[in-house]
């Protein structure tokens, strides 16, 4: 008889060992027996799912047969859905319900067509805001210069890609404002005080 | 560029000086968001590879953005206030720094965790959900999500499991086989493993001393009045926090406490507003707006409706962990 099989055993979250079966069934919470914690643990059926382990030997190819394009030895599966590659079962990744290749996976990341598997971004809205507002409450006289640069950060990178999960340019906007009220409050100064200057002389 | 997912964000997220972390659902996969101010990293978990998530108890210090500039901006407010010799607002700001400062320890001691996601290959700490109530709304969320994807569990799914089918003694992790390690390693010794009961007789122990407060309010001494206020105002708050952290059952009551305080609060303005426009009357150069022991001590209403909400508090609460204990 077959019998189900959990893929890889729950650990506390604190010492590592090993949860027992009560700690992982009470939906309540439990206590972990080797470090005493309170444990909270939410199973979900994916456990009971083996991981596919391809073999490299049972992939050889035999004579005759079509070949993987990055593995000459070894036998191809199916075609990239991107670029038509012959790929083995190795090569192969499944991606949004297709078979792509590596190569093409990779391009996709670097050129930044694939926003799923993204995984990094400079938000320039927020360098822009905190150029005019960090300065402020002690080093208000750097503004002179921040100002410009959150200007200029603001006008050139406003079409670049701001945060995944929240795409709004208020920030730009509010960095544009405040930029350019510091600016206006500067080039007053300047004027009042060679106002003031020219006064005395 | 591909169309862009709509996320929602999940309960729980670390708001640090210079470092932060949110959870996000997206259509098919949970997005994890960390990053310092001016740059974000991703990290996706599908729902059909969540194997696990486990929220354990622990204690840790973490001071969230918004608590640093609230003692901040109070310990400010008490330096200019006692430099300009406005002794009530020092001594308030005071107050609210120790009622912070508590409120950061007891969150640290009994309402702190870490979360942590597993897949088939992985074990990931989840740096938002760092409080017991945001990882509980959190993975209660997430259980919907994932058991949409991947469906549920049945109960009692473990007894088909042989390598759960007996249970395994503390720190027999190590040595047991992780495939079906039915026997017992040599010295192992197996015990019970405890069924986590809440702290009901803290429980019982806070609102009981509320309601102790809430009495000695009524007939404390007009020196100690200031004290006992600031008692109760705290023991308030924590029985507030308790019952709408601890058991969403409360919830009625903590809304009714919040009320009570809030009514106190808006008796005590109103109070001083219309005994300094009786003054602004009676002499129109002196105008005093202020909140002494003595004028709260003259507000017999004040402290009624105060030691009404402790009480009120006191029985909805200790009503709740009595109805619990039953279930």
């Amino acid at each position: 008889m077959w019998a189900w099989e959990v893929s890889t055993p729950i650990h506390c979250g604190r010492c590592e060992a090993e949860l027992p079966r009560e700690a992982i069934e009470a939906r309540d919470g439990a206590i972990c027996p080797t470090c005493n914690s309170g444990v909270i643990v939410r199973v979900f059926p994916a456990i009971l799912t083996k991981p596919e382990i391809v073999s490299p030997a049972a992939i050889q190819a035999g004579e005759g047969e079509a070949t993987c394009f990055f593995h000459p030895g070894k036998t191809a599966a199916v075609a990239c859905s991107r670029c038509g590659r012959f790929l083995c079962q190795l090569c192969r990744v499944e991606f949004r319900g297709e078979d792509w290749c590596p190569e093409c996976l990779s391009s996709g990341i670097k050129r930044k067509r694939i926003a799923t598997l993204e995984n990094h971004r400079t938000l320039y809205d927020s360098i822009a805001l905190g150029m005019v507002l960090l300065p402020l409450p002690l080093l208000w006289w750097a503004t002179i210069v921040s100002a410009p640069a959150a200007l200029y950060v603001s006008v050139r990178y406003w079409k670049a890609p701001l945060s995944i999960v929240r795409r709004t340019k208020i920030r730009f906007l509010a960095a544009m404002l405040l930029g350019a009220a510091e600016l206006v409050a500067w080039v007053w100064l300047i004027v009042y005080l060679v106002a003031i200057a020219g006064a005395r002389k | 560029m591909a169309a862009e997912i709509r996320y929602k964000r999940l309960p729980g997220r670390k708001r640090g000086i210079f470092h932060g972390a949110s959870l996000w659902l997206g259509d098919d996969h949970l997005l994890a968001v960390s990053g310092w101010r001016f740059t974000e990293d991703y990290k996706r978990y599908y729902y059909r590879d969540i194997q696990a998530l486990v929220v354990t108890r622990e204690r840790r210090l973490v001071m969230p953005l918004p608590w640093v500039v609230a003692v901040l901006a109070a310990g400010v407010t008490a330096w200019v206030a006692s430099a300009r010799s406005v002794s009530w607002l020092a001594e308030g700001c005071g107050e609210l720094l120790v009622v912070l400062a508590l409120y950061l320890l007891i969150v640290s001691l009994w309402q702190s965790c870490r979360c942590r996601i597993q897949t088939a290959v992985s074990r990931e700490e989840l740096p938002s959900l760092y409080r017991v109530w945001s990882a509980r709304k959190a993975v209660a969320i997430l259980e919907g999500r994932i058991g949409e994807v991947q469906g549920m569990l049945v109960e009692g799914w473990m007894a088909s499991i042989p390598q759960y089918s007996a249970p395994l003694s503390a720190g027999a992790s190590d040595q047991a086989d992780p495939r079906g390690g039915l026997e017992m390693p040599p010295g192992a010794v197996e015990k019970p493993v405890p069924v986590r009961r809440r702290t009901s007789v803290v429980e019982l122990a806070l609102y009981a001393s509320l309601a102790l407060g809430g009495v000695g309010l009524l007939y404390a001494p007009t020196g100690a009045l200031w004290t006992v206020i600031l008692a109760v105002q705290v023991l308030l708050g924590v029985g507030v926090l308790v019952s709408g952290r601890l058991h969403g059952g409360a919830r009625s009551a903590t809304i009714l406490a919040v009320l009570v305080v809030a009514l106190a609060g808006a008796v005590a303005y109103a109070d001083n507003f219309i005994s300094a426009f009786r003054q602004a009357q009676a002499n129109p150069r002196r105008i005093q707006f202020t909140v002494k022991p003595e004028d709260l001590g003259r507000t017999p209403l004040l402290n009624q409706i105060y030691a009404g909400g402790c009480v009120v508090l006191f029985a909805a609460g200790g009503l709740s962990v009595l109805l619990r204990r039953k279930e």
